[in-house]
């Protein structure tokens, strides 16, 4: 089992950071009321977490019983719909965004369905109402998010991103569980490559430990391969500014984009790696031009199109630069 | 009691067209109306009382009622005396009662009683393609309406029509609007429409021209002040004024977010004093607060400080929107900047606001935004 499961809080008492929100959460799970919530945060700051631990609290065990359901439902213009929902007896949790530009009917018609039957059993712990998790929300339609609207007046909880600290002795005391000694500039140097998110964090932690039993202060890191590759095609882009160099890193973002790795992160960490080395007078190009070509591979279709471009604009904004400081 | 013996009472009516009714009589809509039951039918036990959100508790009941929008209230109140009602079509922002002056309307024409045989509800989680607007809306204005009773007489004026609310009507597709035009004028003897939206412009043209239009405007700040401080007194809850204040600034003139706020603030302090920051972190927003030490970046013309700043603001978890609307605040206040390079900043942060709700990358668009701010800076110096 993966660190990051196998020692994930189970319970809202044992949750790390964030207490005021965690304090919040217990005076609402022991008043066995709930109203609605819409939790968001950068990813690795714990949302899913909580929510776990919160329903554990209100439900007890029930929640961990849990069944994959996959149910197809008929919409008005006759196609098929297929939803997997993994519920318990008490919860559903299902993710209405994956039925696509049918996600209006989902939220419509399986929600209502769903939100005006009674819970099927009485969970011992007394809780007179089930409660639905909706995950990525904010990839549904407008029209989706308006069929919501007056079904429901929300409470919202904003999860930041555990600093580095945190992130740093949650780091140790998993080690510690572990029966390892990590030191905290080990800690230190994992938190900043983990870009604050905890999940990546302790993956990060477990694949050191693989590399490295002992954790020894000194050791190097190690990073993704993919992280590895986009330094490389940095170095390489900043090197040289032909066409056979862009066909070339042509080659490297096809490489990458064929191994699942989505555009977006692999712009973000292409313009970090970029922007690492640069002169401040050539930063703001860059994320003017990084921003622009992001913004646009989200509205177009062919991602490659758009890093390219992005590439090649920075091959010409370097190239401009450097004959303008040596003449 | 009420709505299931007219029916009986009238057996006529009921014949012309029975499978429709039932299927009205049944339909979901009349289920989001249940809440307004509660005139008649008290809760059977304390707890469900409870557990109704003070925005639905507190809904005004009568035209009257209804805060601050004078000249609607005026004109409706006149119509329900004459009982010459013209179509009508309510726009404005949320909040400001554009779904409680339509029910409260509803109510002041029919009452309880018969209020369910006159009013079929629709709005944006019910399916209203073009085909129901066909079928159902058409049968239902089609239906002729049933002859109110002495009792129903009594107290309201009880017009020989029915209803129609179609709620948040602009999400409904052009095809599904154009349908409506005929069906709007050719039934206009015996039923009348009440289209509700946000965006006037997002409804055609040939369903504007047909209807009498209501302007809702966001509620100023004392209105929603007596209307709160009415609330807190009937829940029995004590709040200091700043924190009343606070909400009210924060919703921009929507009542509904902000009783929400309020009473979301109060379940979580569980009866607790409510305090100032509480609603600041309620409501989601950014405070301007956060976004400070990006300002200060800016002004030290440092882009990687700059860059440092803008990471930490997007892991502190604010949504990407609400951090351009601080800074959009701060830079327009700002004395530091000559007007044409406040404009030329703001310009930015109105592209960045659209890629992001376009579904941008965060910390890119922001860092965006911020070079530019550090490039005003830089020219305001030559």
């Amino acid at each position: 089992m993966l660190w990051v499961d196998k020692h994930r809080p189970k319970t809202l008492t044992t949750l790390d950071y964030h207490d005021d929100l965690t304090k919040r959460l217990v005076t609402m799970s022991s008043a066995k009321s709930l109203p609605h919530l819409l939790v968001y945060g950068p990813s690795g700051a714990g949302k899913k977490t909580r929510i776990q631990a919160l329903l554990r609290g209100l439900y007890g065990n029930t929640v961990d019983k849990l069944r994959l359901e996959s149910k197809t439902f008929t919409t008005p213009t006759n196609r098929k719909v297929e939803i997997n929902m993994i519920s318990s007896n008490s919860h559903i949790e299902m993710t209405p965004s994956d039925a696509g530009i049918y996600d209006r009917f989902v939220i419509g018609t399986v929600l209502k369905e769903i939100a005006s039957n009674a819970p099927l059993f009485q969970s011992k712990a007394g809780v007179p109402f089930k409660t639905v998790v909706l995950n990525e929300v904010d990839s549904l339609t407008k029209q989706a998010q308006a069929g919501l609207r007056r079904t429901m007046e929300k409470y919202t909880g904003v999860l930041s991103s555990p600093t580095h600290d945190e992130i740093s002795s949650i780091l140790i005391s998993t080690a510690s569980k572990e029966n390892l000694i990590l030191s905290p500039s080990l800690a230190l140097s994992i938190s900043r490559l983990s870009s604050r998110n905890l999940r990546r964090a302790l993956l990060m932690l477990e694949s050191a430990h693989t590399m490295d039993p002992d954790l020894s202060p000194s050791m190097q890191v190690p990073r993704c391969d993919w992280e590895e590759y986009i330094v490389r095609l940095a170095s390489e882009i900043t090197a040289e500014q032909s066409p056979q160099k862009l066909l070339q890193a042509r080659e490297m973002m096809y490489e990458l984009l064929t191994n699942c790795i989505p555009a977006g992160v692999i712009m973000r960490s292409l313009v970090t790696e970029l922007m690492k080395n640069t002169d401040d007078s050539l930063k703001h190009d860059i994320v003017r031009h990084a921003a622009y070509y992001e913004a646009r591979l989200n509205g177009g279709s062919k991602e490659i199109f758009h890093l390219e471009a992005f590439v090649a604009k920075y091959m010409a904004c370097y190239k401009e630069y450097l004959t303008n400081l040596f003449g | 009691m009420g709505p299931k013996s007219s029916p009986k009472i009238f057996p006529p009516f009921q014949l012309e067209m029975p499978n429709t009714e039932a299927m009205d009589l049944s339909d979901p809509p009349s289920t989001s109306l249940d809440v307004d039951s509660d005139d008649d039918f008290l809760p059977s036990s304390a707890s469900a009382k409870r557990e109704l959100p003070w925005v639905e508790k507190y809904r005004p009941k009568s035209l009257t009622d209804v805060a601050h929008q004078t000249e609607t209230v005026a004109t409706l109140t006149n119509a329900v005396a004459t009982g010459n009602l013209p179509h009508l079509l309510f726009y404005g922002p949320p909040g400001t009662g554009k779904t409680t002056m339509a029910l409260a309307l509803a109510r002041t024409l029919w009452g309880q009683r018969i209020f369910k045989d006159r009013v079929l509800e629709m709005n944006a989680s019910d399916e209203r393609g073009i085909s129901i607007v066909r079928n159902k809306v058409k049968n239902f204005a089609n239906l002729t309406v049933s002859k109110p009773t002495a009792e129903d007489l009594k107290d309201h004026p009880c017009p020989p029509f029915k209803l129609i609310i179609l709620d948040e009507s602009d999400t409904m597709t052009v095809d599904a609007q154009s349908a409506l035009r005929r069906v709007i004028e050719s039934h206009s003897r015996i039923t009348r429409f009440c289209l509700i939206c946000n965006y006037v412009t997002r409804i055609i043209a040939p369903i504007t021209s047909r209807c009498a239009k209501f302007r809702f405007q966001p509620l100023p700040g004392e209105s929603m002040k007596g209307r709160l401080l009415e609330i807190c007194s009937g829940e029995n809850v004590t709040v200091i004024p700043e924190v009343i204040d606070k909400v009210i600034s924060l919703s921009n003139g929507d009542m509904r977010s902000a009783v929400t706020t309020l009473q979301s603030c109060y379940n979580l302090t569980s009866g607790g004093a409510v305090k100032v920051s509480d609603v600041e972190e309620m409501s989601g927003r950014c405070p301007t607060k956060a976004v400070e030490p990006m300002w200060e970046a800016c002004k030290s013309k440092s882009f990687s400080a700059m860059q440092t700043s803008v990471e930490d603001l997007v892991c502190s978890g604010y949504p990407g929107v609400e951090i351009l609307k601080a800074l959009s605040s701060i830079v327009v206040a700002s004395p530091l900047l000559d007007d044409s390079y406040k404009a030329k900043v703001c310009v930015k942060i109105g592209r960045a606001d659209k890629t992001l709700v376009e579904g941008a990358d965060e910390t890119l668009q922001i860092m965006d935004v911020g070079g530019n701010i550090i490039k005003a800076f830089e020219a305001r110096r030559n």
